[in-house]
């Protein structure tokens, strides 16, 4: 399964805004299942609901599971720990140890697409081992990205009959959103230094011409 | 020099695996060369937040805000823009603040090694493999200061080398490290696998070994972020592993075992 193989190459210039973030949405979740589950088989499956309003994404790895994935880097005891770790911002399995450090992943996958899913009033949805999250629909404050995401409003199972694996399913709402100003947002939330700690000083500029 | 990104991956920049190639043939040999370098996204319509991370973080990493100085960015749309301001702005932070609560990895101080000479390191192993089974005896045995036998000992201990409980003893790898031939490279070749598979090392200098080598202030953050050292004591322990990345790389081997040729 390669996300590029069918997401890449087409002028979405044009394409409304819904369209690029389901778009971003699908590359984002089938790229953990390459670079986390290991190899092992995947599924994708996604539905228009044309009167509902909605595209429904799921895409199921039987892989090593998020617990197993994150052990390198954090000391999880449980499934359901494992689910909201991922869930948070820098978060990562990777390589490399650090909060931001990674060669090849800052842990933003999952929190990007939590957030959109949010941002455009529908569900998202995560299982892994004995734990599933879901990301209520409709949340109020919809432009607001919690770090933790059970100060989302949501559910939480964790005695489900386990899946040896990860299932992340997300809901795109087909109405109108700003997908470039819903990434700065997302982009700024991502990058909320930690608690009580304010930036020291001033940074250089970006050089954009 | 101008880099097209557009040529690379058409309107929609999102294979990570393109990603890393232009970070790793392009931009990383160019900011170690100090050579300016335009990263040209004309065109390019949109792109994911991994693929930026992809390209940049690293260099930023490496690099810190020097990369920045050299890197011009050309012809961005606005989601392209905000993606590298969000990579830039997290990447930055690595340097600035301490990430303990992230993922709660601690490293006890003396598994930061303090050891820049792998030959004496090397000198240690043999002593134990003779029979030195305690710090003290080891003094003894090697005539070097108490402090410099801890020293030498933890940095066998962190390459997986020694074991130094219940008393000394030397590791299989160990016994393979003293089997080989000092300065050769099949010692070299050892000690370098020791290096990179020592979890030790790949939590404050997982780049240690890497074609671009990592500076010394990078690994000095790291260590401060991981171990609670002070900035100086830091810093020495980050010159110490360039130190080891120097020996792995650049020191000259013996063609030939003269000792034993006229030892015969």
């Amino acid at each position: 399964m390669t996300p590029s193989a069918s997401l890449s190459g087409n002028n979405m210039s044009d394409a409304p805004d819904q369209a690029r973030a389901i778009r971003h949405s699908l590359n984002e979740i089938t790229r953990n299942v390459l670079e986390h589950a290991r190899g092992a088989p995947a599924f994708v499956c996604a539905q228009y609901y044309k009167k509902a309003g909605r595209v429904s994404i799921g895409v199921a790895d039987c892989g090593c599971g998020i617990k197993e994935s994150l052990s390198n880097n954090c000391n999880l005891s449980s499934d359901r720990e494992a689910v909201i770790a991922a869930l948070k911002p820098h978060v990562t399995g990777a390589r490399y140890i650090g909060m931001y450090g990674a060669t090849e992943n800052a842990g933003a996958g999952l929190f990007y697409t939590r957030s959109l899913a949010k941002i455009s009033g529908e569900y998202f949805a995560i299982v892994s081992g004995n734990t599933a999250y879901r990301l209520r629909r409709r949340q109020p404050e919809s432009l607001f990205f919690y770090g933790d995401p059970t100060h989302e409003r949501h559910d939480l199972w964790d005695s489900l009959l386990p899946w040896k694996g990860t299932i992340v399913a997300i809901d795109i709402g087909i109405r109108e959103f700003d997908y470039t100003r819903a990434m700065d947002l997302i982009g700024q939330a991502f990058n909320a230094p930690p608690a009580g700690r304010a930036q020291s000083r001033k940074r250089p500029a970006i050089k954009f011409t | 020099m101008v880099l097209s990104v557009h040529s690379r991956v058409g309107g929609y920049a999102e294979n990570k695996d393109i990603a890393r190639d232009i970070r790793i043939k392009h931009i990383l040999p160019a900011l170690a060369a100090k050579f300016p370098l335009v990263v040209d996204f004309t065109d390019v319509q949109d792109a994911t937040q991994s693929f930026i991370h992809a390209c940049i973080s690293e260099a930023i990493v490496k690099f810190g805000e020097d990369a920045l100085k050299l890197l011009e960015f050309r012809g961005c749309c606005s989601v392209v823009k905000s993606n590298i301001r969000t990579v830039v702005e997290y990447t930055l932070n690595v340097l600035e603040y301490a990430p303990k609560s992230a993922t709660g990895r601690r490293l006890p101080t003396v598994d930061v090694i303090q050891a820049e000479n792998l030959d004496l390191v090397r000198a240690v192993v043999a002593a134990v493999a003779e029979g030195a089974g305690t710090i003290d005896e080891l003094t003894a045995r090697t005539q070097v200061s108490r402090r410099h036998c801890e020293y030498r000992s933890h940095a066998a201990r962190v390459l997986g080398f020694l074991q130094m409980q219940p008393r000394l003893s030397v590791t299989e790898a160990g016994k393979v490290l003293i089997q080989t031939r000092p300065n050769s490279e099949a010692e070299r070749q050892h000690l370098e696998q020791a290096i990179l598979r020592s979890p030790a090392i790949n939590l404050v200098a997982p780049d240690l070994l890497d074609a671009v080598s990592p500076t010394s202030e990078v690994i000095k953050k790291r260590i401060m972020e991981f171990a609670d050292l002070g900035d100086a004591t830091s810093e020495r322990r980050a010159k110490s592993l360039l130190g080891w990345r120097n020996r792995i790389f650049t020191a000259q081997l013996k063609l030939y075992d003269v000792d034993s040729i006229y030892n015969r």
